[in-house]
């Protein structure tokens, strides 16, 4: 049997690299992918604990998670299609009208 | 009883919001009615808080003259209202000065109805500093006097009124909130070693030994920042200057005249009061910065040109006598004090009053700008002789009778330090002579040609020249309401 | 490995139902606003809002009902411990129905100007309230995260909300993916946290963790370490949302792109939520690690970002020209007094974080409603200089304003000085020493503060109109927003003059945080 940590290092990976990915990709699309990639993370943790503790509520979460990400992706899209028509652009860079 | 002691209190706080709510409505209904009839109103309701605190006079030493309720009894906040003789005379200087730089603000001709309105909530919040007693309802009015004169200043001034009007609110802030935490260390001092959490100044004076000295020690310049900048006294003058010079000279008599006795009022009051052996500590430092206020005060009026600024290095001057009585610690020394706070208060607003008149009808305050007066204005030229003489503290007149008991508070505990001031007093006589001499009788009498002064000028300003002479002449029926209400921390060496 | 068999708890009953009631309605009402725009022709859209109003004074009503509850002090727990019903829940729900109310009723006159009219503006609202309240009554991780990101989604969409706008898009997507990420954040920790305890339930969490703080017994190895790595992945990404330094830099471009109204609602609204979220997680769940023995506990963490994030906030305010920059620099300077009141860990610095943020609710889109209606006039009223002789245009808005600004910079006699007082002094009446500290840091931070603020005044009252404005007609407010702003400011006034009714208000929120927190690890929320 597989033990808890290496799903737990696996989801740590995984999660480094999206948070990773968030701050070195310039592509919106790359970006959202990655952020998947995080949420993902997070959920492979729950479903190990759970397993691992015979308590459901991780499974429950997890199953939530996934639902709230497709509407996170919804919006993200819908974000990323009325910048793309504006700006012919998806490129993070450059979106600098407001200063930072 | 609408007026019944307790009540009267809350009305000399209250009628001139009254007022101020009264002209919101007069303006909000009609524009014209509301220009026409804001002098009026406002004049009104500052006559009747004048007529109040009139009463007081007679009621001062009432004991039922109090109010005391729960204001936030979270936190163990009163509303905590008291008059005695250390206010009593304060609150009729402002309650005065306010109908008078009414009346003699005919320069000012936009926006007239905010402007009064403006006036009404400072004259609002200055009573309410000389009469709290409990230090949040203290801090909420100290601030609030604040509001209307930085809009004043702002509104209505002169050229640099942005930059001064700036200058003087940083100032002035910074002092208040490290008066604030100040405010806050105490509360918490008493309250962790007594159980009692309150901010009442009568619990927090008698039971001042119970706060760890170190707490009370940073508190003590908590409050000395905020009344040092208010007074001010050196090196935290340096906003006054130009703030009374930008001011709209009525508001520039009432910040000299009254609201910097705010200062003077809190140090005997609840500097003195709540830190008696911290200030006597400090005695030394303090008497230095009074005389060093003295004299950089008259030095550099004598090196002025401009009759507002002048004016404001004397009051720099002037309030640096009532400083050095004060921590002078002897019975003469707080009395001359308490007695010349009110003796500046109204001379110098009679001095700023008399240059509003010459400002109206010259647009300037220039020294050079003037000359030879006294043919054209004989009636203005009486009053200003006489305010000078009693502003540069010559016997028969108020100034005199400050300033004298001040030193002579001083003298029994720290010659040098009153001989040194006594220059002072000295050199505030030159710069004010020179100043009437060269506005009044100067050679170029045709180069300046005006009416008199109007019976509505007059009204302004001569009752405020009687004072002075009345002040002058008795002296003891000031003092005499005075002398109970001094606090004994206040005196070591006692008249015996 | 999962027992097969669970045994089922009985059936959610009316008595639960009853305790979602103002959701359920202002579930109904949003979807019908939907519906309704549909409906609607072109010219009559703006009925959703009224409609939407309408809706909300039914949740309004609805709530009410729960305010006997919070009379008890204790929590009543509903759908088996998913939700619960206390003073802070039923007290921070009114305060998302008023910024919601107010940020519909500023809206109207706005969308029409900007041809933006639509129904779902106003549903989008609506469910993001609906998110907040969700937030408010959570007892549960779970149902804590889906109507927290409930209430997020649906502003994610506000702010991008014209569609044509290059810098509303900009602002959405930034916003978008600062806010994901920081979701993601807190959700890696919220999975450690289940880890460790086993629990998803607040009440149980905090009772577990309680017994490892104090030294329980672990199989293998410290759980606290587990538990550090959590609290900090969750604590970045409640501090993300609440744009508190270093996790601040999106505010400032979402407030500035945002359509204007959508700035107000979410500098009150989905902060509040955020606040509420920050509470529930720090003064609840993970309320016994605030202190550790070896370990710096989440209150020292805390302290350190306060004093960040108000110096920061200040400092970068005193060089803004556009006032929505500067208000959302404001607004992380605020978050940052707000958190003084979490880290003091007293009952006056509870009391101050509530009555704090229910003042700031008024005063916050009280500024921005008069910067809408600026707008309106043909003034993009984004520049300071376009408030420039506010006066002596329209005189009504700039003592208005003026009086909010006040109120913002804590003036006393406005309720800004009560909330600041109560939070500052909380830090003092704590009488450790490194707090006072701290408080003097505040109180520098607020003279700071009194200078932008300043700056207002100045504009509005000191200096002369701008040549350049567009239409100089006197600034008129529609009648139902000058009611509206006008009792907020006779608010703002009167609870400076006699704070106390909002002040046992207050006390409720403080009550249901220390009473009942304090003895969370006894109270099993089944």
């Amino acid at each position: 049997m597989v033990p808890l940590s290496w799903y737990l290092i696996l989801s740590a990976a995984l999660f480094a690299i999206g948070a990773v990915g968030v701050f070195v990709k310039n592509n919106i699309i790359s970006t959202l992918l990655c952020l998947e990639l995080m949420l993902n993370a997070a959920n492979l943790a729950f479903v190990a604990f759970s397993i691992f503790q015979g308590t459901i509520e991780g499974q429950l979460f997890v199953i939530l998670v996934m639902a709230v990400a497709a509407a996170e992706a919804g919006v993200g899209l819908a974000i990323v299609i009325a910048l793309f028509r504006n700006r012919e652009t998806l490129d993070v860079d450059e979106s600098s009208l407001l200063k930072l | 009883m609408l007026l019944d002691a307790g009540s009267l209190l809350v009305w000399l706080v209250a009628l001139p919001l009254v007022g101020a709510l009264a002209l919101v409505v007069l303006t909000a209904t009609s524009m014209e009615l509301g220009r026409r009839y804001a002098l009026t109103t406002a004049l009104a309701a500052a006559l009747l808080t004048f007529g109040l605190s009139l009463r007081l006079i007679a009621r001062h030493a009432d004991p039922a003259l109090v109010v005391n309720a729960p204001w936030i009894p979270t936190l163990g906040v009163n509303w905590h209202l008291a008059a005695d003789g250390l206010s009593l005379w304060l609150i009729l200087l402002t309650t005065l000065l306010t109908p008078l730089a009414m009346l003699a603000s005919a320069a000012i001709v936009t926006r007239r109805p905010a402007y009064f309105l403006l006036l009404l909530l400072f004259e609002s919040g200055l009573v309410g500093v000389f009469l709290a007693r409990d230090l949040v309802t203290f801090y909420v009015f100290w601030e609030v006097v604040l509001i209307p004169a930085y809009f004043l200043i702002g509104m209505w001034g002169g050229e640099n009124r942005r930059a001064a009007v700036t200058k003087f609110f940083l100032y002035t802030v910074a002092g208040s909130l490290l008066m604030l935490a100040a405010i806050i260390g105490l509360y918490v001092g008493h309250g962790a070693a007594t159980g009692r959490y309150t901010f009442d100044v009568e619990t927090l004076v008698a039971a001042r030994n119970v706060i760890p000295a170190e707490t009370r020690q940073w508190c003590f310049w908590g409050f000395a920042a905020a009344f040092f900048v208010k007074i001010p006294l050196f090196p935290l003058h340096t906003w006054q200057a130009d703030t009374y010079a930008e001011a709209p000279t009525p508001v520039a008599a009432l910040l000299s005249g009254a609201m910097s006795k705010m200062g003077t009022y809190a140090l005997v009051r609840f500097g003195v009061g709540l830190f008696p052996d911290i200030a006597r500590e400090w005695a030394t430092l303090m008497l230095t910065l009074a005389v060093v206020s003295i004299l950089h005060g008259a030095l550099a009026a004598l090196a002025q040109t401009d009759l507002k600024r002048l004016l404001a290095y004397s009051s720099l001057s002037h309030l640096g006598f009532v400083t050095l009585g004060v921590f002078s610690f002897t019975t003469y020394g707080v009395e001359g004090a308490m007695f010349h706070m009110a003796a500046h208060g109204v001379t110098t607003a009679a001095l700023f009053l008399l240059v509003a008149m010459l400002e109206a009808r010259r647009k300037t305050t220039a020294l050079a700008d003037f000359g030879g007066l006294a043919g054209a204005m004989p009636r203005f030229a009486f009053l200003m002789v006489v305010a000078s003489l009693a502003s540069a503290g010559v016997p028969l007149t108020n100034g005199f009778i400050g300033e004298f008991l001040t030193l002579l508070g001083a003298f029994t505990v720290a010659p040098g330090f009153a001989v040194a001031a006594a220059g002072g007093m000295i050199l505030s006589a030159v710069y004010l002579l020179t100043a009437a001499r060269r506005t009044l009788f100067g050679c170029s009498a045709s180069l300046f040609e005006a009416p008199d002064m109007d019976w509505r000028e007059t009204l302004a300003v001569a009752p405020l020249v009687a004072l002075m002479l009345v002040m002058g002449v008795a002296p003891q029926l000031f003092l005499r309401p005075t002398r109970p209400a001094v606090p004994p921390e206040a005196v070591a060496v006692s008249r015996s | 490995m999962l027992p097969l068999l669970v045994e089922l708890p009985p059936l959610p009953t009316l008595r639960d139902t009853a305790f979602i009631m103002p959701e359920i309605i202002l579930t109904l009402f949003a979807g019908a606003a939907l519906v309704l725009d549909v409906a609607l022709p072109r010219s009559k859209k703006h009925l959703t809002a009224y409609f939407s109003l309408i809706g909300l004074a039914f949740v309004a009503i609805a709530l009410a009902q729960q305010v006997a509850m919070t009379a008890s002090l204790l929590p009543i727990s509903a759908f088996y411990g998913m939700l619960f019903i206390d003073g802070l829940s039923v007290v921070f729900r009114f305060v998302f129905i008023v910024a919601a109310a107010f940020s519909i009723l500023y809206s109207i006159k706005y969308l029409e100007f900007e041809r933006e009219q639509r129904g779902e503006y106003y549903a989008l609202i609506l469910f993001s309230t609906l998110g907040m309240m969700f937030v408010a009554t959570s007892g549960d991780l779970i149902a804590l995260f889906v109507s927290f990101e409930l209430m997020s989604l649906s502003v994610y969409v506000l702010v991008g909300y014209f569609k044509r706008d290059k810098r509303s898009n900009e602002a959405a997507m930034k916003y978008f993916l600062t806010g994901i990420f920081s979701s993601a954040l807190m959700l890696y920790g919220l999975s450690l946290v289940y880890g460790v305890t086993g629990h998803t339930n607040l009440g149980l969490i905090s009772e577990t963790i309680a017994g490892y703080v104090q030294g329980g017994t672990a199989e293998s190895g410290d759980p606290r370490l587990l538990l550090m790595v959590a609290l900090v992945l969750v604590a970045a990404g409640l501090l993300f949302k609440i744009a508190a330094v270093p996790f601040h830099m999106w505010a400032p471009d979402a407030y500035e792109g945002a359509p204007t109204t959508v700035t107000a609602f979410m500098s009150v609204g989905p902060k509040a939520g955020a606040y509420v979220l920050l509470a529930r997680m720090l003064l609840f769940a993970l309320a016994p690690m605030r202190e550790m023995e070896n370990l710096p506990g989440w209150a020292a963490l805390l302290a350190v970002v306060a004093v960040l994030t108000m110096t920061v906030g200040n400092l970068a305010a005193v060089t803004q020209d556009n006032v929505k920059r500067l208000l959302a620099y404001s607004s992380i300077a605020h978050a940052g007094y707000i958190l003084l009141g979490i880290v003091s860990g007293t009952d006056m610095g509870y009391q101050g974080v509530a009555f704090h943020i229910m003042t700031y609710t008024l005063m916050n889109t009280g500024v921005f409603a008069i910067i809408i209606a600026l707008h309106r006039q043909g003034v993009i009223g984004e520049n300071l200089n376009d408030l420039n002789g506010l006066f002596s245009r329209a005189p009504s808005a700039a003592v208005l304003m003026l009086i909010f600004i006040l109120g913002l910079a804590g003036i006393p006699s406005t309720a800004g000085f009560v909330g600041k007082f109560f939070l500052f002094g909380s830090l003092i009446q704590s009488g450790k020493p490194w707090l006072t500290y701290i408080a003097i840091i505040a109180v520098l931070n607020a003279v700071v503060a009194f200078y932008y603020y300043a700056r207002f005044a100045r504009a509005m009252f000191l200096n002369a109109p701008s040549e350049n404005i567009a239409d100089a007609s006197p600034l008129l407010l529609a009648p139902s927003v000058r009611i509206t702003l006008t009792l907020s400011a006779i608010a703002v006034l009167f609870f400076g003059i006699y704070p106390q009714p909002l002040i046992n208000v207050a006390d409720i929120v403080a009550q249901s945080i220390t009473t009942v927190y304090a003895q969370s690890s006894g109270i099993a929320l089944r």
